[in-house]
């Protein structure tokens, strides 16, 4: 564990229960500033919910969320993105029928600093806020490597590009906390590659807190910082790769996949 | 690189300040100053009759409330049932305060000064926005059809409250003085039509300006992408409530401006100027020219507005051939005009602003074909 | 669809040229609901319109000049209507006939403007009221007078203890609401109480309204509405057994042959105000009123209703206005409203259609100012009155 530096997420004691069930219950954790952690567990184990919780999607039952000493408990997601928290989706959820460009520029709307008056002679100063912006938006294209994309129509893409472009935009709104959820899902070998590239760049270039959620655990185990594992809704693990997966309860939780641990 | 401007047909633009751009090329903007000025000539055309401008008028009017209209449902999304509604509330604004305020206050007699009345399009705009935000509050927690109930809502209890109100005439026709333009009282038809033809276009020209500039915005990228997915939009940082009660506000802004120059238009007011039925016309109109686009909001109008003189001549030749006794013109008139708008529905639904742009692509392209 | 404009702009330049040929034409217009709400009584108004301005070029009824009658439909649209009126303005109009309550109103100002005669079917006082009233005519009495008529009749023949109670239907307009105030207060003057005015335009179920009005000891109903709910009405009436106690009555649009149709047995004993003589009469008008219609070819349904009867009354008037102005010099819009103007006294015009002569004047801006009731006994419309006037209305409401 890295010493010393403040924590920059901190949940404390996190239930969310729908009806009578428990997503999670008494949830903690710690992300430093600037690390890779991952949350793994099988499936409905409440990762998604927490990431749900962590981006105001969710309104948890109890506990807090402190993210640079912000509780994010009750704040609503639009909040909590100006407060630099950018999540990608599991499930694609692009503006289809933009391109890639308008995407982009769209997750800089709170970085565009010009008034609705302002906008309506677009003269001034909302012009060179947008293209400020717009070379804020390049950087990214080409970290991103989407030059080729940047004026196609989101909803004609490959799957692998959207799900790329998916991270670009969470990318774009220029977050100090990225949450990725599964970026990787139903991708192919060389994509998954590229992917796990780009993360290990946004950690090394940007200095961006990264907080994943993969099922591949040799990808889990190889780049990330620190792992936590739910399951049931319960943190029933948490602390560097090595430790976890030598964890009695985690081997436990995952039977029979002891041998990619 | 040295290319002809003129006969351009790709995108070269060289920094992000050209790609801001409206149009992409010379021979673009120069047919858009073409049109514009012949549009600014059509006046001096010799067909143009008394019924004729009151036409044009009305599709000038019109276009400006179904720019509005287009912003609420063809760019956020937001079915709105009840924006004749709002285009009432920005003539009755311009009415009562014209009659209740600036004639005993300010003097006016027999007409208002024309600069009042430049004062009062964006005080009547400025009202119904009020409205239109105000109707636009449950989109907080209310979506799709829910919230088009809402502006239904809306436009029964405008046309409620308006023939219940003794200061409203009770729908009856309020009186709205005519224009004084630099000492010339603009009355009768023959100077009705041709001045509000000018000062509708510049209306027209000046409110597409500022649509088309906003949706170059980040509130236009808003508006569209509170549209297409919500949800992403407010993990962007956009607040999709604000977005949407923005969205009825700039439509309410466009239908108030749109009601108080149809008030200085008929002169006089008068509720069924502002039904449900006119509503569900601006609606057809912003879907038959093609929802999300500027284009559309503009052709839509002069479109149905003109295929119902047209329909009409039609219904007079069949009934002409066919015997007196049967009555099937009558019958033809109304039909025809639904099945006009079903057909798009089925074979269009883009609307006319997809013709605009496969005409526009074929003759930027011209003399290739693809 | 430029094709449709040019085909619409070739239509118009022919209209034009059209003008310009024919020098001696008297063009009316009339602009009136063919389709659309209350196109059953306009497409009437509208056969009588064409229908009168024939038999007039055909008898010659204005030497020298022939009668050219534009009628368009306007869906009972206001746009509609102010568009055909400039049209009709293109095409030399000299007086205009107008139909809905709404599009007269607002042609108050355009009227003015133009300086053209308007006569309208809609009898809303409001459209003669002052201000911008100079061009603007009502063809009978309005239905503030008719609706005070029958208040006065009530206050005549009640014989119960203290106050009648009166229920309102109105029809949810400005057509509807046009007497609700002179009502109210003639109603004060007469010792009437009003319980309810209740707003309506559909023909729906009345039972709930009925019942609440029985227990409120209604005993009359007046209504200013058209005929479909009227006739729903008083078949809930006839259901829930209140035709002995209460009295059904209703001002011109209520009443008619389109009334006793829709609500069959359910319409006896129903109390009507209007200024027509009925078909059924066989008084001099009417005998015209069905040889025109027989000339033309119109359905029996055609010449024995009452809009039918409007259409002709509006057309005969502006036809001899017209001959009056052709005899004193020529036709314009500025002579026709001179010889509107000095229709009366022994210039007011026996046209027949209507219970007294037409008479228009300085202060007198309603042509046929008498009216009668007339009631359904065993189906038949019946007049019970002599044609009077309200002596309520000129106290309530003084006209300029």
């Amino acid at each position: 564990m890295y010493s010393g530096v403040p924590p920059q997420l901190v949940v404390t004691d996190l239930t969310l229960s729908f009806g009578g069930l428990n997503a999670l219950s008494n949830v903690s954790l710690e992300i430093e500033p600037g690390s890779i952690t991952s949350i793994i567990g099988p499936n409905g184990a409440g990762k998604t919910s927490l990431l749900n919780c962590i981006s105001g999607f969710y309104r948890a039952n109890s506990g807090s969320i402190k993210f640079e000493g912000h509780e994010l408990v009750g704040a609503s997601p639009h909040q909590i993105s100006k407060l630099g928290v950018a999540r990608a989706f599991q499930n694609i959820e692009l503006f289809s029928g933009l391109s890639v460009l308008d995407n982009l520029m769209l997750a800089r709307h709170s970085h565009l600093k010009y008034s609705f008056w302002e906008a309506l002679l677009f003269y001034g100063r909302s012009q060179k806020q947008e293209i400020k912006n717009r070379e804020y938006v390049e950087q990214i294209i080409d970290f991103m490597e989407l030059e080729p994309v940047r004026k196609a129509v989101v909803g004609e893409l490959a799957y692998g590009v959207r799900k790329r472009v998916e991270m670009a935009r969470a990318l774009t709104l220029g977050p100090r906390l990225l949450l990725l959820d599964e970026p990787m899902a139903g991708m192919t070998l060389g994509e998954k590659e590229d992917i796990v590239r780009f993360i290990l760049d946004i950690k090394a270039e940007r200095g961006t807190t990264v907080v994943l959620i993969e099922h591949d655990l040799g990808v889990v185990m190889d780049i990330s910082d620190q792992v936590y594992v739910l399951d049931f809704g319960q943190r029933i693990a948490g602390g560097p790769p090595e430790l976890v997966a030598q964890n009695p309860a985690v081997i436990e939780a995952y039977v029979g996949e002891e041998a990619v641990l | 690189m040295a290319v002809n401007r003129w006969i351009q047909s790709g995108n070269y633009r060289r920094n992000y300040k050209e790609d801001q751009t409206i149009f992409a090329t010379f021979s673009e903007q120069a047919s858009l100053v073409v049109l514009i000025i012949l549009l600014f000539l059509v006046p001096y055309a010799p067909f143009m009759s008394r019924s004729l401008f009151r036409l044009f008028d009305l599709v000038l009017i019109y276009t400006v409330a179904v720019m509005g209209l287009n912003i609420v449902t063809g760019f956020a999304g937001q079915i709105s049932i009840g924006h004749a509604a709002f285009m009432g509330v920005g003539a009755y604004a311009a009415a009562t305060i014209t009659r209740d305020l600036a004639v005993p206050l300010l003097g006016f007699a027999d007409a208002v000064p024309f600069w009042y009345v430049l004062l009062l399009l964006p005080v009547s705009g400025l009202i119904a926005a009020t409205a239109g935000a105000f109707v636009g509050l449950p989109s907080f927690r209310l979506k799709h059809l829910y919230l088009a109930i809402a502006t239904l809502a809306f436009q029964i209890i405008f046309t409620w409250s308006v023939g219940h109100t003794p200061w409203l005439k009770q729908g009856g026709s309020i009186r709205v003085p005519r224009v004084e333009f630099f000492g010339e009282i603009i009355r009768g038809s023959s100077a009705i039509g041709p001045f509000f033809y000018y000062f509708g276009l510049v209306v027209v020209i000046v409110m597409a300006l500022a649509f088309r500039n906003l949706l170059r915005s980040k509130f236009g990228r808003a508006l569209v992408a509170v549209r297409d997915n919500d949800r992403a939009a407010d993990a962007m940082g956009i607040n999709p409530g604000a977005t949407k009660v923005m969205a009825f506000a700039i439509g309410g802004f466009y239908a108030g401006v749109a009601g108080a120059l149809l008030a200085f238009y008929n002169g006089s007011v008068i509720v069924e100027s502002f039904s449900l039925a006119i509503s569900i016309d601006f609606l057809a109109m912003a879907i038959i020219g093609g929802l999300g686009t500027l284009v559309g909001s503009l052709i839509g109008p002069v479109f149905l507005q003109f295929l119902d003189p047209w329909v009409e001549q039609l219904a007079d030749l069949v009934q002409w051939v066919m015997p007196s006794t049967i009555d099937v013109g009558t019958a033809m008139r109304p039909s025809v005009f639904g099945i006009i708008i079903v057909l798009f529905l089925i074979f269009e639904p883009r609307g006319l602003a997809n013709w605009w742009r496969l005409l526009r692509q074929y003759f930027k392209r011209w003399p290739f074909k693809f | 669809m430029k094709l449709y404009i040019r085909l619409f702009f070739s239509l118009v330049v022919f209209a034009l040229l059209g003008l310009g040929l024919a020098q001696q034409e008297i063009v009316f217009g009339w602009s009136g609901a063919v389709t659309g709400p209350t196109s059953d009584a306009g497409r009437f108004v509208l056969q009588a319109i064409d229908d009168y301005c024939r038999y007039a070029n055909e008898e010659q009824l204005i030497p020298g000049y022939t009668v050219n009658c534009i009628t368009r439909d306007d869906q009972y649209n206001n746009d509609n209507t102010l568009r055909n009126f400039e049209a009709y303005l293109d095409e030399g109009m000299v007086a205009f006939i107008g139909y809905s309550t709404g599009g007269t109103l607002q042609l108050k100002v355009n009227a003015l403007e133009e300086e053209i005669p308007v006569i309208g079917s809609s009898l809303h006082i409001g459209v003669i009221d002052p201000p911008d009233n100079d061009f603007m005519f009502l063809p009978i009495s309005s239905y503030s007078e008719q609706v005070l008529a029958l208040l006065e009749w009530i206050a005549d023949n009640y014989q119960g203890e203290g106050a009648p109670k009166v229920a309102i239907i109105s029809h949810p307009s400005a057509f509807g609401r046009a007497p609700v105030e002179d009502a109210r207060n003639a109603a004060e003057l007469l010792g009437v109480e009003i319980v309810e005015v209740q707003e309506t335009g559909e023909g729906l179920d009345y039972t709930a309204m009925l019942q609440r009005w029985s227990a409120a000891g209604v005993q009359y109903v007046i209504g200013q509405n058209v005929q479909s709910p009227i006739a729903a009405m008083l078949n809930a009436a006839q259901a829930l057994g209140l035709k002995d106690s209460m009295t059904f009555m209703g001002a011109h649009y209520t009443g008619g042959e389109t009334l006793t149709n829709l609500a069959g047995d359910a319409a006896e004993g129903f109390l009507w105000a209007t200024s027509y003589y009925l078909e059924s009469e066989g008084t001099p008008g009417m005998v015209l009123q069905r040889e025109i219609g027989e000339r033309y070819g119109r359905s029996e349904e055609t010449i024995t209703d009452t809009n039918y009867t409007t259409g002709l009354l509006q057309a005969a008037i502006y036809v001899e206005v017209a001959r009056r102005a052709a005899a004193a010099g020529e036709v314009s819009s500025q002579s026709i409203y001179e010889a509107l103007m000095s229709m009366n006294g022994v210039n007011a015009f026996d046209s027949g259609f209507g219970v007294g002569p037409v008479s228009f004047g300085e202060g007198d801006r309603v042509g046929v100012d008498a009216m009668r009731l007339i009631q359904v006994q065993d189906g038949e419309w019946q007049p019970i009155t002599e044609p009077y006037n309200s002596r309520t209305f000129p106290q309530v409401h003084p006209l300029n």
